[in-house]
């Protein structure tokens, strides 16, 4: 019952703070004889500030012992708020004598500025010590840089979360267990001796414990106002478990299935959203070669809008490339990424250029008259991931050139003479290789 | 020609001052806030007939090839297994289940929806394990290639509206298909051949009727319509030069027309002239790229043997999915098929066999041939209708036969290609597979899926029409990453 009574401190605390700061006003700003001729008005006001007052101050005493409120910050505001009583007695005794009007108003001032003091304490408490500054500490980078692989795990991640649930009270290494939340340096620094975080073990560490027991459990925190959320929780314990890392990014993580479907339900951070070729850096292709190879019949784009990446296609199917064609090419070769000579009669001798091309990831070569020389060409080609050999003559002799591309993943070698053995031994090779050879029909 | 005037303004007062003043504001300001911005776009001609900045990210596909089944398939006869039904056979639907979902005028009056469970067993195929119909036996073979999302639905009810709403993103006509906007966004990379091309099967028993405004570009520039290549012995009508010309005449008379248009172009400033000359262009180099493209003499016969014995009829749908691997591999970018004999309302039983029969083995053959030459890599391919059809039988059920009505509320289609995850299935109807019960995909979510995987951001691909910008997807769609790999 009277926790209950407690609840309406609140609401209470309005009453005088409005009465008191209206007859404040009147006692500051109007005349002296104005205030001698009501000072029976004064009278009633004050007393009626008063006694709401004392009904704040009851059911305030009643809320602190409540909660966990921040000690020094209760104090204050419990002990400037009964002085505000002692300050309306002052006035009511003063609203009994006419004449000489200064102490009166002196004493209003102070009550005006008691009662500011007090209800900027009382905000401090139920909104937060920075709840004027919200707009300073305000985690703004979330929003702006929504998260990606070099997002920080528990600097851009885990303690803003723990700032924006947990600060209210932990923000003294003294208080409140020791949990120090002013800063990501006080918080791995406030070592409070329990096992708060078990690295590696989120059920043995406290800071996961508390915040995932039963809402009514004594222990759960925070004491009052919502729980964590369910993602919150879940981040914490993800972190907990990654070993409580510092200063590591998503991209430092080791790949685990757990962690991408972790990522991908929190953050909707996905592998498929990742841009394979984002990494790669070149130097932007000089426009007169980019017109040169355009004018030479070739369709030229960016790989994607935002990289110097070529991906490079002849307009016409089915017609062979001339010495000028394949120099136009080569003035690009860093830039090429992606290049399609599918059924333009290449030759052992054409891939002479083509293996110059260093920084291909994929190449399409299928429907030419291609030999096993010429693939040792390709040996240079390191970064390919793609390559479609498809309706060449090439036969078992070049597998080991095939084999020695390491980061191939796709390789097409149908309608070749590549027999069945070749590439079983290419896939032992190479296990990460995906070889298609000739079709299987029903 | 007063009412022409405005074309002949090239730049108005209004917007010359809008141009010039917010111009160079916007310009200072983009230097401002990122002064890389302004260095990081390098002057790119774009392909032919490509808009500049894009794709907005690096592509997961490069073309499409739509196997657009008109009339609409039934999912729950060819993919969408529910054993459950069994229980219900000839019993009225349930009304909590039929909810407040639309239905056609042809069904709405009938006094019992009687709950037909499929007549055909289902068997799971690939290493996926993936249910596939009795009916599909060679796209079962192909079942750890495809991505399978039984969750589709649509607003439209009857075949008009409702492809028309796959087609272009409204029900309403008068918006470009997907394919325009994908050939006015990113170009063709075959000069000889159009960026759009349609195949139509030929001769099916009962079809509905496919308009031409399927494959129209709308308002976007016309060149992007879809050329439509017809069945049989001349695919485009008057390629071959007229008796006594030869292709130098032609040249020629193309020239002079050229500086004809031109002369027109300078006084009414109309960019449909372009789009015509444009055009004209094109059709003289189709003069020897399409015979060549469209010839199957070359192909052997294995290649048959692999999309079945119609793939030698000209104008069926397996010649025509044959066709669609020899245009892709000529890089044309949007490929669409339309198969029409889908529209079961009554005999279904009766009709399935057959319309599978000429559907199925060239939609698994052309997975398994693009696969092969690396293809599949980077194609998407997309089978499926414009609705689902109904789980309760439209008419009466007897012994021998049923149909089912149109159902906007669930479908399925599968799509197979370069970023998405194989042999997956995605989505699920609840047991009478009338209403979706996990994992919805709106048309519109769909077409954003598809743009996406071609390195658009439908988003962001418009067009200025009459005061506002439009898009396929117009104020809608998700793309739905959860397919993606």
């Amino acid at each position: 019952m009277m926790d209950w009574f407690g609840r309406f401190h609140p609401l209470l605390v309005h009453l005088p703070v409005g009465i008191l700061v209206l007859a404040c006003l009147a006692g500051l700003v109007l005349p002296k004889e104005k205030i001698n001729t009501y000072l029976g008005v004064f009278r009633i006001v004050y007393f009626s500030g008063l006694f709401f007052s004392i009904l704040a101050v009851l059911s305030g005493l009643n809320l602190a012992g409540q909660g966990t409120y921040d000690e020094v910050n209760l104090s204050q505001h419990k002990w400037s708020g009964i002085s505000i009583m002692a300050l309306c007695l002052l006035l009511i005794w003063q609203s009994r004598l006419s004449g000489s009007k200064t102490l009166f108003r002196l004493i209003n001032g102070l009550t005006l500025m008691i009662l500011t003091l007090t209800g900027h304490l009382g905000g401090s408490m139920t909104h937060g010590p920075d709840y004027l500054s919200v707009q300073k500490d305000e985690p703004e980078g979330r929003e702006k840089n929504p998260v990606n692989d070099s997002t920080l795990i528990l600097e851009e991640l885990v303690f803003p979360v723990l700032q924006a649930r947990c600060l209210r009270c932990h923000q003294d290494s003294a208080r409140n267990g020791g949990l120090d939340l002013r800063s990501v340096e006080s918080f791995l620094s406030s070592n409070p001796g329990d096992p708060v975080i078990e690295a590696g073990d989120a059920v043995k560490s406290e800071l996961f414990k508390r915040v995932a027991l039963p809402a009514h459990h004594p222990n759960f925190m925070p004491p009052n106002g919502l729980g964590l959320s369910y993602s919150e929780i879940r981040l914490l314990e993800w972190w907990i478990n990654l070993g409580a890392p510092s200063n590591k990014r998503i991209a430092d993580l080791p790949e685990s299935a757990e962690t991408d479907a972790f990522l991908k339900n929190q953050f909707g951070l996905r592998s498929s959203s990742i841009d394979p070729l984002a990494g790669i850096r070149v130097d932007p292709a000089s426009p007169a070669a980019l017109e040169t190879l355009d004018k030479l019949g070739f369709a030229v784009r960016p790989v994607s809008s935002g990289l110097h990446l070529l991906d490079v296609v002849p307009k016409k199917s089915n017609e062979a490339l001339n010495a000028e064609q394949w120099n136009a090419l080569l003035a690009l070769k860093d830039q090429v990424a992606w290049l399609n000579l599918a059924g333009t009669h290449l030759n052992d001798q054409s891939l002479s250029y083509v293996g110059q091309m260093t920084n291909l990831r994929k190449l399409r070569l299928e429907r030419n008259q291609i030999g096993d020389q010429g693939i040792k060409n390709l040996e240079s080609l390191v970064h390919l991931e793609y390559l479609n050999l498809y309706g060449n003559g090439i036969s078992d002799a070049c597998i080991n050139s095939l084999a020695a591309l390491k980061k191939l993943k796709e390789l097409y070698l149908g309608e070749t003479a590549i027999t069945d053995k070749g590439i079983q031994t290419l896939k032992e090779k190479n296990p990460g290789m995906e070889v298609i050879g000739d079709i299987e029909l029903w | 020609m007063h009412q022409c005037n405005h074309y002949r303004r090239a730049h108005s007062r209004r917007e010359f001052l809008a141009k010039t003043a917010l111009g160079l504001g916007s310009f200072a300001f983009a230097g401002l806030l990122d002064p890389q911005s302004l260095k990081a776009n390098i002057p790119f001609k774009p392909a032919p007939g490509a808009l500049g900045g894009l794709p907005h990210f690096t592509p997961r596909v490069k073309r499409v090839i739509y196997l657009f089944q008109s009339g609409a398939p039934s999912q729950v006869d060819l993919f969408d297994h529910k054993p459950q039904l069994m229980k219900y056979q000839g019993q009225d639907l349930p009304a909590s289940i039929r909810g407040t979902q639309r239905q056609t005028g042809m069904s709405a009056g009938q006094k019992i929806f009687p709950v037909v469970p499929s007549p055909y067993s289902f068997k799971a195929s690939g290493r996926s394990g993936t249910l596939f119909s009795e009916m599909l036996p060679y796209t079962a073979q192909v079942a750890d290639e495809l991505t399978i999302i039984r969750s589709m639905y649509t607003e439209a009810i009857n075949h008009d509206p409702a492809a028309t709403f796959v087609q272009t993103g409204s029900q309403q006509p008068g918006r470009p298909s997907i394919g325009s906007w994908v050939s006015y966004g990113l170009g063709g990379e075959n000069e000889n051949l159009p960026a759009f091309i349609v195949l139509l099967s030929r001769n099916t028993s009962s079809g509905q009727p496919l308009y031409d405004r399927l494959w129209g570009n709308g308002f976007l520039p016309s060149q992007h319509q879809g050329v439509k290549f017809r069945a049989g012995k001349d695919p485009v009508l008057y390629l071959d030069n007229p008796a006594g010309m030869d292709g130098t005449d032609r040249r020629r008379q193309l020239d002079y027309l050229n500086e004809l248009q031109k002369v027109q172009q300078q006084q009414v400033q109309d960019p449909e002239i372009e789009a015509k000359i444009a055009q004209y262009e094109m059709a003289f180099r189709m003069q020897t790229s399409v015979p060549e493209a469209l010839d199957l003499k070359g192909e052997p016969d294995y290649i048959f043997d692999l999309y079945g014995p119609d793939s030698r009829k000209p104008g069926t749908f397996a010649a025509n999915c044959l066709l669609a691997r020899r245009l892709a591999e000529r890089n044309v970018r949007f490929i669409q098929l339309y198969h029409q004999d889908w529209d079961h309302h009554g005999g279904l039983p009766q009709a399935m066999p057959d319309v599978c029969r000429a559907t199925d083995q060239p939609s698994a053959a052309l997975v398994r041939d693009l696969k092969q030459r690396g293809l599949l890599e980077d194609t998407l391919v997309i089978w499926g209708g414009e609705f689902g059809r109904t789980t309760y039988s439209q008419g009466k059920v007897t012994a021998e036969t049923f149909g089912r009505d149109h159902h906007p509320g669930c479908y399925s289609i599968w799509m197979a290609g370069g970023g998405l995850k194989k042999g997956f299935s995605y989505g699920s109807t609840d047991d009478f597979c009338f209403n979706v019960a996990e994992n919805g995909v709106h048309i519109h979510d769909f077409q954003a899926t598809l743009m996406h995987l071609l390195g658009i951001d439908h988003e962001k691909l418009n067009y200025k029409y009459e005061g506002r910008r439009f898009r396929l997807t117009d104020v809608h769609g998700k793309v739905v990453h959860d397919i993606l790999s």
